[in-house]
């Protein structure tokens, strides 16, 4: 701040505290008042044009650019893994080259999209951020004139009370006529400045308004074809997408169940997926010390986890056709296994594809590891379809869950 | 860390500094070499694949969110003018539709065929990473108590029974370190071939998402064309609406207010 305006600011202080707690007179002029708000309605506006158009801008593009990668991603995956890159020999006949193929022609799809909608996003550039920001600057200045406007409207207010102050004295000494003479001449000045302001202000801020609506049209206008141009483009290019290896008429979520089958359970069948979980091994297979060192984890967790989870109830021993009591140890490792928090159950299929009418189902409460050959195990949430139930949740009832059917305790769930 | 982690810790930290010196000499399993080597080159890819599977939902939301915010905008700029034309209404409902119909409609679909999946898959790997950590531990403990076994059949110690104790734990110490070796050896190369079968039908799916988008964002931007007047286009393609955007903001740079006073 200069100096000249410091001292400006400093001797307008008290008249500034006044009118912060509404003291003495303040001039307010309604129609500025109004003009006023909604000017300040439209600088909010066009930095939200100004900002929203550049993160559209930004996304379109990080769209296409993610598009791009992915399929890189993709690629990496379907290409064979060699362990030993420098040693061509070894690279097995794997992967899925037709996959690759895929990859190829959908990235040249999606980056000629790219240089096709390159120029179209410049437009949004060079035609409407362009022109917002520099209305944006605009409106700078024009806020310059309106704090202008009201600095004088305090100078204003200001003379105005020293004069009335004066004037209102009773018996007036030569120098409160000297003083009066002054504040007259100092009202006289300030008053004229501040009309100058106001009334520059209430003339041209409708006007502002006035263009600013006829240049939001067709910058609006031009911003919609601009939009509508590059989804143009965007559904004829994936329209036209001709790859062999997408069977495209299928449903989406139809042909992913179809070409996935059980890979994920076959996934889930490897051991070390979830070693975390069993520590790699068969309940009994390890070695001593290594079945004991996992007990001693095992307590360590379940300790760790007594604060938050409310322990299952217990049920009752198996049914009596199940004689085979599952050694202690067994237990202990369920337990263990238990404490870690179960991955998410996967999602039931849609309703629509399956086309047997939905058989009643109940979702698990707790976890629940099999104890014995015949028995379901689950994680809590798991949904489990019921194959026969009673109408005692103390007993075992016998239900279905990815394709395996088993027994399982039937206050561990809860119906629907 | 517990007690008994710390002293193993400390323990095969020793054991490694003696490898460096070449004191202890260090198993190399050539398979489990290759296969590991082969499952970080997997791990690296899908990792860049769940991030871009992420990232091309968040630029999708990011976009139509700003379309709805542009929309208001308008729709502000236009209300006080009393929209009649009903353009920007039009024009928000098109972009609300896109965000609440199509987004929302796809959501659920890329989520359980690409998001879900990948992520899935992804999440395998911290319990693969930690029964490698702890082959590598079981091998550093084998190898220490190999040397251990191997002084003390080169320098038989005073008391016999030191070799027998060592020779037991060496045992001990390679069957654990067996186990864990061969059951990464054997089902790293299961879960690697896996990766094909497993991740290659989010791509399809993803591709399709990303059709049907692109044709539902076209069919619904493209109804707001009927409140616009039939010139309008041609004046666009033109580049007379550019023009009359510039001839506004002269304009408007002329006021005196917009000056500098």
């Amino acid at each position: 701040m200069s100096w000249k305006g410091f001292t400006k600011s400093v001797t307008r202080a008290p008249q500034t505290i006044k009118q912060r707690f509404n003291l003495g007179e303040i001039t307010k002029d309604p129609v500025y008042i109004d003009a006023e708000r909604r000017f300040e309605e439209l600088e909010k506006e066009t930095k939200r044009l100004h900002e929203e158009s550049k993160k559209y801008f930004d996304a379109i593009n990080g769209m296409l650019s993610h598009q791009i990668e992915f399929s890189h991603a993709i690629q990496e995956i379907y290409k064979p893994i060699s362990g030993r890159m420098s040693d061509p020999d070894s690279f097995m006949p794997e992967g899925n080259p037709e996959g690759i193929r895929a990859c190829e022609e959908y990235e040249t799809i999606v980056k000629e999209l790219q240089g096709t909608l390159a120029p179209e996003l410049d437009m949004i550039e060079s035609r409407v951020i362009k022109p917002a920001d520099e209305l944006l600057e605009i409106i700078k200045t024009v806020r310059k004139v309106a704090l202008k406007r009201d600095h004088k409207q305090l100078d204003y207010d200001r003379h105005r009370a020293t004069y009335k102050k004066l004037q209102d004295k009773k018996d007036k000494t030569l120098k409160d006529e000297k003083a009066m003479y002054k504040a007259e001449n100092d009202v006289e000045q300030a008053t004229q400045d501040y009309n100058y302001f106001n009334d520059l202000l209430k003339e041209e801020l409708p006007k502002l308004f006035g263009l600013e609506r006829e240049f939001i049209k067709p910058l609006f206008q031009s911003f919609y074809y601009m939009q509508l141009n590059v989804f143009y483009t965007l559904h004829e290019r994936m329209q036209n997408i001709d790859i062999g290896y997408f069977d495209l008429t299928l449903d989406i979520e139809a042909a992913f169940e179809k070409k996935r089958g059980d890979v994920q359970e076959a996934a889930e069948a490897i051991s070390i997926v979830k070693f975390k979980a069993t520590g790699g091994r068969k309940p009994g297979s390890g070695s001593k010390y290594a079945s004991k060192a996992l007990e001693a984890k095992g307590e360590r967790r379940t300790t760790l986890s007594e604060g938050t989870e409310t322990p299952p109830p217990p049920y009752s021993p198996g049914p009596e056709q199940n004689p085979m009591s599952p050694p202690l140890s067994a237990t202990s490792w369920g337990s263990a296994a238990k404490s870690k928090p179960a991955p998410p159950p996967p999602k039931p299929k849609p309703k629509r594809l399956s086309g047997v009418p939905a058989a009643e189902t109940v979702t698990a409460l707790y976890d629940y590891e099999a104890q014995a050959e015949g028995d379901l195990s689950f994680s809590a949430g798991d949904v489990i379809e019921i194959v026969t139930r009673t109408q005692n949740d103390n007993e075992w009832w016998i239900g279905k869950m990815r394709g395996k059917q088993g027994q399982f305790p039937g206050n561990y769930v809860k119906l629907g | 860390m517990s007690w008994t982690g710390f002293k193993k810790a400390t323990a095969r930290a020793g054991t490694q500094i003696l490898m460096k010196t070449g004191q202890v000499e260090r198993t190399n399993d050539r398979d489990f070499e290759t296969e590991l080597r082969r499952y970080r080159t997997m791990e690296a890819a899908a990792t860049k694949l769940q991030k871009e599977a992420k990232g091309y939902l968040d630029s999708l939301r990011a976009m139509t969110a700003s379309q709805m915010r542009i929309a208001e905008t308008i729709d502000a700029f236009y209300g006080e003018a009393g929209a009649k034309d009903g353009v920007s209404r039009s024009y928000k409902q098109a972009v609300t539709d896109l965000d609440a119909e199509t987004i929302k409609a796809l959501d659920g679909p890329y989520r359980t065929t690409v998001l879900d999946p990948i992520q899935r898959f992804c999440s395998y790997f911290p319990d693969v990473n930690a029964c490698i950590t702890k082959r590598t531990h079981k091998q550093t403990d084998y190898d220490a108590i190999r040397a251990k076994v191997k002084k003390l059949t080169d320098k038989p110690d005073k008391d016999v029974t030191k070799l027998p104790r060592a020779e037991k734990d060496e045992q001990l110490a390679k069957a654990a370190y067996d186990q864990l070796n061969d059951t990464l050896t054997s089902e790293l190369p299961q879960l690697i071939d896996l990766r094909v079968p497993y991740l290659d039908p989010s791509f399809e799916a993803l591709v399709k998402i990303q059709l049907r988008f692109c044709a539902e964002a076209y069919s619904r931007m493209a109804q707001v064309q009927q409140y616009l007047d039939a010139d309008t286009r041609d004046q666009y393609a033109q580049g007379k609406l550019d023009e009359r955007v510039e001839e506004v903001l002269q304009q408007i740079r002329d006021l005196s207010i917009a000056g500098t006073i």
